[in-house]
């Protein structure tokens, strides 16, 4: 009321949606039906979550080293949290997991044509 | 005061997460369960930086984000089939 700045309102922004993409996480986990569903809701919003309170956390401190290592949290968040999503649906349909509930299968549709890619 | 409710939620959220773990049905959603859950606790430190004061978490952070995802990383090669996926 006395002295809230704009930096407080955005402060205070990504702090509440990074928790609200948490929380819509953990729904996701309980509610999606098949293992590919559930990665593509633990990919995006878990990155998005986490990113979004780091963001919140710059925005606060004001040492530039501080800063800079939180950017570079960020970005390796920005970077792995996709590869290990996709490491793992990779390996789920390669042992076959949830196949049958797939709706679109890209990898049957190059094995059927011969369009591998890998020359061996 | 609403860092605390925050982490309450967060929480709460990573109850509700453990709950796919203890009945996933197949090897992958407990990896994908258990990689959420690890997430959460890396947000759950950053949190912690709040109440606390200090940036010394944020290293505890970045390196349990390493650890974990060379974890996941591990286990998704484990599961994996060693042959290629074409020839089969």
């Amino acid at each position: 009321m006395n002295n809230i700045s704009f930096l407080d309102i955005v402060r205070m922004y990504f702090l509440l949606s990074g928790v609200l993409f948490f929380i819509a996480t953990s729904v996701a986990m309980l509610r999606f039906t098949n293992i590919y569903a559930r990665l593509h809701a633990a990919s995006k919003c878990l990155t998005g979550g986490s990113v979004s309170l780091l963001m919140a956390y710059m925005l606060q401190v004001s040492d530039p080293a501080v800063i800079l290592k939180i950017i570079l949290v960020a970005f390796f968040m920005l970077l792995t949290n996709p590869m290990a999503s996709h490491a793992l649906a990779r390996s789920a349909y390669q042992r076959g997991y949830d196949i049958a509930s797939l709706v679109r299968d890209d990898y049957a549709y190059d094995r059927m044509h011969d369009r591998s890619g890998e020359e061996e | 005061m609403i860092i605390q409710v925050l982490i309450v939620m967060l929480l709460c959220a990573c109850v509700i997460t453990f709950v796919r773990l203890i009945k996933g049905p197949t090897v992958p959603d407990r990896i994908v369960a258990a990689n959420a859950i690890g997430i959460m606790f890396f947000s759950l430190i950053i949190l912690w930086t709040y109440i606390y004061g200090t940036d010394i978490f944020l290293d505890v952070a970045l390196v349990y984000a390493i650890l974990q995802f060379a974890e996941v990383l591990v286990m998704a090669r484990y599961l994996g089939r060693r042959e290629s996926l074409y020839h089969e």
